[in-house]
């Protein structure tokens, strides 16, 4: 099995399928109030839900999830006039879309975090070009294109067993802190991220352009921020990361510059974080991804319920604090050259 | 911070509203308990 095929097909159907996911969204809505509680409803099955399809996928590893995930996105998009139906197919499909890729990107790491990072980068440029097509009337025919063409490439390239010759070196990004600490840190990290990342100032994010930039730069950060921790060490980058993109993030209210270059940043802890999960959790990748995604969904659902006033920056400061002071406790500073032994 | 749900309710629809909260907070307390069992017994499989 050639990894980098691996990769590369599930990066491509991850694009398609936030993309598939978030046409359906937003497409042929006019009522902001019924797209707040419909957005919740996504997020909470297609995020809430991995952790529980993940083990699953752990158990039984042979199953076809990544086939399965886009073939569920696919049916949901000609439902697109059953507004429930549709959200929670496509719900279903994207969580265990997500576990498929997420194994793959984590079992055939071979020790890198780079490999988990370029599979979560794929996801942001699909959500905003998603939501732009469904926004400007775009129709059905370029989702259910690119979505068929990814179950078609999960079917055929993406197996996620190993075969018994093949050796890995697994993932090794978490310290020696006890185990609750090893799998609780990294999450908390991603939790206040997820609620940071939604209380940032956003008032810069004027336009299709800017909101553009602003999910490249995401995919950016998150493909970059695991190429740098292999081969700078994962906690040097990732609290040096947290540091940058905080103040640029504050300061970038009103100057597209500086807040493009804080999503940037900002976006270098994730797959960071995942490893260290991963490593905690050996042989259960999926449960270990299907967590990652239960603490980003847990970090954004309060802002449904809750609105934040004008202590938010200090507020962000704070739990940035916390962010850094976890990622910190909770991961090593291995270097991972490319073809070469690890260097503690 | 302001609930949100404070602002948009109507006056006798609170009490609906504020369940819908306590509903979803009651989702997310299950999951994550059992996301801790599954931690656990990834932890007893691992050894």
């Amino acid at each position: 099995m050639n990894k980098k095929l691996t990769l590369a097909a599930y990066s491509f159907s991850h694009f398609c399928v936030d993309f598939a996911c978030f046409y359906i969204l937003f497409g042929g809505i006019a009522d902001p109030a019924a797209l707040a509680w419909q957005f919740l409803l996504y997020n909470a099955v297609a995020f809430g839900l991995q952790f529980i399809f993940g083990a699953v996928c752990d158990a039984f590893p042979k199953l076809p999830a990544g086939f399965v995930g886009c073939a569920l996105v696919a049916a949901a998009v000609p439902l697109m006039e059953f507004r429930v139906a549709s959200i929670i197919l496509c719900g279903v499909g994207n969580a265990i879309f997500h576990v498929a890729g997420g194994i793959d990107s984590l079992k055939f790491a071979d020790g890198r975090i780079s490999r988990g990072g370029i599979f979560v980068s794929a996801g942001a440029p699909g959500v905003a070009l998603g939501t732009l097509w469904a926004q400007s009337g775009g129709a059905d025919w370029l989702p259910l294109t690119l979505i068929l063409a990814s179950a078609a490439l999960t079917l055929r390239l993406c197996k996620n067993h190993l075969s018994p010759h093949t050796t890995l070196a697994p993932l090794d990004a978490g310290t020696k802190v006890p185990f609750a600490l090893l799998v609780l840190l990294p999450l908390i990290s991603i939790f206040v991220r997820s609620f940071v990342g939604s209380i940032l100032p956003s008032e810069w994010k004027t336009g299709t352009l800017l909101i553009l930039l602003a999910a490249f730069a995401a995919c950016a950060g998150k493909a970059l921020g695991g190429i740098l921790a292999d081969i700078l060490g994962a906690r040097l980058v990732g609290v040096s990361a947290l540091v940058i993109s905080v103040p640029l993030a504050l300061l970038g209210a009103n100057i597209p510059e500086l807040a493009l270059l804080g999503v940037f940043f900002f976006n270098f802890t994730m797959p960071i974080n995942l490893a260290v999960v991963a490593s905690a959790l050996p042989k259960n990748e999926g449960l270990a991804f299907g967590l990652s995604t239960l603490a980003l969904l847990l970090g954004v659902a309060p802002l449904y319920f809750i609105r934040v006033g004008k202590s938010a920056p200090y507020l962000i400061i704070a739990l940035c604090a916390t962010a850094l002071a976890a990622t910190l406790i909770s991961t090593n500073n291995k270097r991972r050259p490319k073809n070469a032994p690890y260097i503690s | 911070m302001r609930l949100i749900f404070l602002d948009v309710a109507p006056a006798p629809f609170y009490l609906l509203y504020i369940g819908i909260g306590l509903v979803a907070l009651a989702i997310a307390a299950a999951l994550v308990v059992l996301a801790v069992l599954l931690i656990r017994r990834a932890k007893r499989n691992k050894k």
